[in-house]
């Protein structure tokens, strides 16, 4: 452990930041959770609730940005000081990125709110965003008190989301095969799945800060896409799947 | 000696104006200290000119500027150092507590009790650790040794140097490392119980800890002084000081909060300074 800064308000500043990028963190978790409900359940109150509150997260992602700037302007920091108001910048990044993602599911709640889907799909639906929103909660954790172990599983996890995604994605096209006059509804279910999936990656761009935090290096080796979805052709039967060569 | 202060009328300090600009210290603080038309001259040569500045109640006040805009020599004329240079003069008038300091008849000695000055250069006197902080209070106060043994460690603890030197009181000062001189004289000068601190480039000659540990003294003390500090180092200022001021050949170009100066300077000449485009 290291020893606190001889001027305290070095330490009081960066604790600052530790604890504000949490509470960020929150809100925009729960923005996304609230997307997906509003999205599965036709809730139309909700999604316009987190299309109105998305501006907070804006203002957020301003803020801390300039608290971080000001810590830079004043403390030059160095080694792992440098570092954690570094990982600061990306985090308050990709967390304001996450409450895009779930203003745009909230949007196309509205545009599909007329629409039964397919059960199966909503339950797959709910399970991805699960597991996305499980894994930003674990990133967070294991960022607020560094632990490595901990952010290297949240990296691990995302491997079942990209899976788990991917069989969505070719249900859903299954689907729009099967029942073309679905088109339109099913094309938002795919971008709000894959906006789903983004989440999971910004969460583990986080874990991987944190990773960074907790040890002075950043993990080893290239992390595993196994999202295929991109791979998958016009070809494709509930079913049956063909994926290109 | 006597003291002519209580004949002088103080002038209400509430609010200030530095040029066109309304000081928006009282907002945050009442005024401790203001200067209004301030000029100071080395014989015929005029290093400040007009200066309007307010220094708010118990905050750090920075001031900035490149070499010979005149951050010392402004500094120095709030406790009248330059009185022992026959050619040197003020005209104007320094308000503390909006009494007029810069009145012949307000006692120099009792000023100095009220302001105390650190320096950059460390300078403890020839004598012990104890001694150095003991002097100046036996000039003005006859205290009993357990009273002035307790002034001693009180002034010590406030320069957060009493741990380091309580068993070895009757040392010679000279003996203490750079910072811990410094710290000294920063204790030598609360000993007197002022009500301002000067400081003028207080960590210039000080390594990276030493400096950092006068920086959290200096944020402990504004808890019971005015502090008012020279610096060359900007981020010094943007770390320690509430308000700065910016000096350029013997005038205040611009003032105003900190964060406000280092973040969106009003003048042009602010910026360049502060940016390192010039100074």
């Amino acid at each position: 452990m290291s020893h606190p800064h001889i001027v305290a308000a070095f330490d009081k500043e960066l604790q600052t930041l530790v604890a504000s990028i949490g509470a960020m963190g929150d809100f925009a978790g729960t923005q996304f959770v609230d997307a997906v409900h509003a999205l599965l359940h036709r809730e139309l109150e909700l999604s316009q609730r987190v299309v109105d509150q998305d501006r907070q997260l804006d203002a957020l992602r301003r803020d801390l940005s300039a608290a971080a700037a000001g810590v830079i302007a004043r403390r030059q920091p160095l080694a792992s000081d440098l570092d954690e108001i570094l990982a600061d910048f990306r985090i308050v990044e990709d967390l304001e990125r996450v409450g895009d993602l779930a203003k745009n599911i909230a949007k196309r709640a509205v545009a599909v709110a007329g629409h039964d889907f397919p059960e199966d799909i909503v339950a797959s639906l709910e399970q991805l965003a699960e597991m996305a929103s499980s894994q930003l909660k674990g990133a967070l954790a294991a960022y607020a008190v560094r632990d490595a172990g901990h952010a290297l599983a949240v990296r691990k996890q995302d491997e079942e989301i990209d899976r788990l995604h991917t069989s969505v994605f070719r249900n859903i096209v299954a689907r729009m095969n099967a029942d073309q006059t679905q088109v339109v509804p099913f094309v938002h279910l795919l971008f709000c799945a894959k906006n789903i999936e983004r989440v999971g990656d910004h969460a583990t761009h986080i874990a991987e800060a944190a990773y960074l935090l907790a040890t002075g290096y950043p993990p080893d080796g290239e992390r595993r896409r196994l999202d295929e979805s991109s791979n998958i052709t016009g070809d494709t039967f509930v079913g049956e799947f063909v994926l290109k060569p | 000696m006597n003291d002519i202060v209580s004949t002088m009328e103080p002038t209400p300090l509430s609010h200030v104006t530095v040029g066109d600009t309304a000081v928006n210290a009282s907002t945050e603080a009442p005024v401790k200290i203001a200067t209004r038309g301030l000029n100071f001259f080395y014989g015929s040569a005029q290093s400040l000119k007009n200066i309007q500045l307010t220094v708010a109640e118990k905050r750090v006040t920075a001031l900035i500027g490149p070499s010979g805009c005149g951050k010392s020599t402004l500094v120095r004329v709030f406790n009248r150092i330059y009185a022992i240079y026959p050619k040197q003069r003020a005209e104007g008038e320094v308000l503390l507590d909006g009494v007029n300091v810069l009145d012949p008849r307000f006692s120099i000695n009792r000023l100095r009790t009220k302001v105390g000055m650190v320096f950059q250069k460390p300078v403890p006197f020839p004598m012990s650790i104890y001694d150095n902080v003991a002097y100046a209070i036996r000039h003005y106060e006859r205290l009993s040794k357990t009273e002035m043994d307790a002034r001693v460690e009180c002034a010590l603890r406030s320069a957060a140097i009493w741990e380091e030197v309580k068993d070895k009181l009757n040392h010679s000062a000279l003996g203490l490392s750079g910072g811990q001189q410094q710290r000294l004289c920063i204790a030598r000068a609360v000993a007197l119980k002022p009500e301002v601190l000067l400081l003028d480039e207080p960590t210039s000659a000080l390594d990276p800890i030493s400096t950092a540990k006068v920086e959290q003294l200096i944020d402990d003390l504004k808890a019971h002084y005015t502090l008012l500090i020279v610096t060359h180092n900007m981020q010094q200022a943007a770390r320690v000081s509430d308000f700065t001021g910016f000096m350029f050949l013997g005038e205040l170009v611009e003032f105003g909060m900190t964060k406000n100066i280092f973040t969106k300077p009003t003048k042009k000449q602010t910026e360049d300074y502060i940016t390192g485009r010039f100074g």
